[in-house]
């Protein structure tokens, strides 16, 4: 066990909480633990507490993470800021809203839009394509996006990675759609500046940006 | 046309660091003293009246303006709040100050004395 | 200040790259500017020549010189590193090419620094 000072940056301000933590214990365990012993109140959100659902995704030590995969001995100081997710409205402490990725979802058209013949063909697996299907819609690339930090309006990593998969299956139709709204000017692929922020910090490891890349690609060729 | 913007300024920034390395040992070498820094009036006038040499120094400083005003315009895009309408303006702006810039460097190659 | 370095330096490095790449490039951008000011003004003839390369030869434009060199690597480099990602380079060596083209602008950098160092600054 050490001790460790924990700064949360909650609604009301920064707040220094002590707690004596186990050498394999997490971020979240932590919150856990302060939530016990110091401050009922403390709000933050989690579920699986395994790294599946993404729901305890936030800003630690500058870097959006996954509470529960991050373990605090691992960050190499014994004092760990907590923050709310960056680029997202704060609800209440580290609670988030996730609308504005969600708004940036929906608009690639998230579902499969089947041409109606061979919706219930079996596609055989791409390699590279089925790592791209880890997504678990958590938000970290979209908190760590330079470019979302100053531009709203840009789809975002896990939007564009979405509509990659929709427009690489081959029962889906609506191509045309996605492409067009991939390729304008404001908020599509080509606001990336291959910064790779977001890569460096899915939880999934799933490469983003090499995703936007081949868009790029695509439809320069077109 | 965003991809084509992407792609040209990938394209000019290759021809400019080939350009950029020619025009350095060019202007710094290929004179008559080899020393830097004894660079004569003589020589360079030699060299800049010479059309061939002009084409060449006016399609790198074209180039160079693309690329630059290009970047810029992605700056500006990127860090204020222009919006759709403004990003119009702001792209009309950039031309006609490369335009201007472009003459400008044009007309340094005319009437020379 | 060690979070900012681990926090900039590490996952955000990029983001440090495209920063870095948008500051050289405004600055070359200023450069041209002056360089094209310049040429023009040569066109008044050889005093003007002279005057020029009196003020050139000042040790605070060679300490510029040097600078601009630097520019110009950083510059260009990272602009290759780019392309070649936009063209499909492995991503794994992102961060490899970033810091293979931080020795090669190094040396270059020093291949060209000094010699303009020593021979013009020290001239003096």
């Amino acid at each position: 066990m050490s001790d460790y000072q924990i700064r949360i940056r909650r609604s009301q301000g920064t707040r220094i909480y002590k707690v004596a933590l186990g050498e394999r214990m997490s971020a979240l365990d932590a919150l856990f633990r302060i939530q016990a012993e110091h401050e009922s109140a403390l709000a933050f959100r989690c579920a699986c507490r395994v790294g599946m659902c993404g729901t305890c995704a936030m800003s630690i030590n500058g870097v959006p993470r996954l509470a529960c995969k991050t373990r605090v001995s691992a960050l190499d100081s014994r004092v760990v800021a907590i923050a709310p997710l960056a680029n997202f409205p704060v609800i209440q402490d580290l609670v988030v809203s996730l609308e504005p990725f969600f708004e940036q979802w929906r608009r690639i058209k998230p579902a499969l839009r089947g041409s109606g013949s061979d919706t219930l063909a079996i596609v055989p697996p791409d390699p590279v394509i089925s790592r791209k299907r880890d997504c678990i819609t958590c938000g970290i690339c979209y908190a760590a996006c330079g470019v979302k930090a100053s531009h709203a309006d840009f789809l975002g990593p896990a939007a564009i990675n979405r509509a990659f998969l929709r427009i690489h299956d081959p029962r889906d139709a609506a191509h045309r759609d996605r492409l067009k709204i991939l390729n304008d000017e404001w908020s599509g692929v080509w606001r990336c500046h291959t910064q790779f922020n977001c890569t460096a910090v899915c939880p999934k490891k799933i490469d983003l940006t090499e995703t936007i890349g081949r868009l790029k690609r695509t439809m320069l060729a077109s | 046309m965003a991809a084509i913007i992407w792609y040209l300024q990938r394209i000019t920034g290759a021809l400019l660091v080939l350009l950029l390395i020619a025009h350095f040992f060019v202007e710094h070498f290929i004179s008559e003293n080899l020393r830097r820094g004894d660079l004569t009036y003589a020589a360079i006038r030699a060299r800049i009246t010479n059309p061939v040499w002009q084409a060449i120094d006016i399609a790198f400083l074209l180039i160079a303006l693309l690329h630059g005003l290009s970047g810029t315009r992605n700056v500006v895009m990127d860090y204020s709040r222009v919006g759709r309408r403004g990003a119009r303006v702001v792209t009309a702006v950039l031309c006609a100050v490369g335009a201007l810039w472009a003459w400008w460097g044009v007309a340094a190659f005319a009437n020379l004395r | 200040m060690k979070d900012v370095i681990r926090k900039y330096g590490g996952p955000f490095s990029g983001m440090v790259a495209q920063l870095v790449q948008r500051i050289t490039g405004l600055l070359l951008l200023v450069y041209l500017f002056l360089h094209v000011r310049t040429v023009y003004a040569l066109r008044e003839g050889p005093e003007a020549f002279d005057r020029a390369v009196a003020t050139f030869s000042s040790p605070l434009f060679k300490l510029l010189e040097i600078a601009l060199l630097g520019v110009v690597i950083l510059h260009a480099l990272n602009g290759l590193r780019i392309t070649l990602i936009d063209l499909g380079a492995k991503h794994a060596s992102q961060r490899r090419l970033f810091v293979w083209s931080l020795g090669a602008g190094a040396l270059i950098f020093l291949a060209g620094a000094i010699p303009l160092f020593f021979s013009s600054v020290l001239r003096r």
